[in-house]
């Protein structure tokens, strides 16, 4: 549960096993480079969110 | 992709995204060994070797396996598992193997390193004679469809 007036911190985890964290406007470009320098891979903001989960 | 070095007299496999199979994708308009050596440049610094060993059906298309071999020293900070032997997944005369795992397509590459490390010159000049030591004890095979 995010703290008041604090955006909630999704997780993103990549199928090669590295986590990325952030607010949904940070997660987005955080999970699209590293797709694309680590994968070769385009990824929208779309496919993004849709693997995102909320930090435990 | 699997990224290897030497670590003492053992080989590594090690990676930007850990120790395991690294997925890269390769579009119509790429060529798969320009995109290998430029990720694996950005990532952990110019490769000793690239080479493509091995191919077979994934999800989605044909899985191309490279291997890459880097410096002793490189990329210090990525975490590295020893790599063990494994026996090869194979078939029929005509049909490939029903299923692989990853350590038997390391297998498969390090042994089509070491038919390389005889028969090229130049692969058998990037490596060093840790290497050549180590890949003594494997028995050559050729760049083969493995499933």
């Amino acid at each position: 549960m995010s703290k008041e007036g604090q955006a909630a911190i999704l997780v993103v985890a990549c199928a090669c096993g590295i986590l990325m964290r952030g607010t949904v406007d940070e997660i987005v470009p955080i999970v699209q480079k590293h797709a694309k320098e680590s994968h070769n891979m385009q990824v929208t903001r779309e496919d993004v969110l849709s693997r995102a989960r909320p930090e435990a | 992709m699997f990224v290897v070095r030497m670590r003492g007299d053992r080989l590594e496999l090690t990676g930007p995204c850990g120790p395991d199979a690294w997925y890269i994708e390769s579009h119509d308009e790429d060529d798969p060994m320009e995109i290998v050596k430029r990720l694996s440049t950005n990532l952990m610094g110019p490769p000793l070797l690239v080479h493509s060993t091995s191919w077979r059906r994934g999800k989605g298309g044909v899985l191309l396996s490279f291997l890459v071999v880097l410096d002793e020293n490189q990329a210090a900070d990525l975490a590295g598992v020893p790599i063990t032997r494994a026996e090869l997944a194979r078939n029929s005369a005509t049909e490939a193997a029903k299923g692989i795992s990853a350590n038997q397509v390391v297998e498969h590459a390090l042994r089509h390193m070491a038919w390389l490390s005889q028969d090229d010159v130049a692969v058998r000049s990037a490596l060093s004679p840790a290497w050549l030591a180590v890949l003594a004890g494997y028995v050559p095979e050729p760049f083969r469809h493995i499933g």
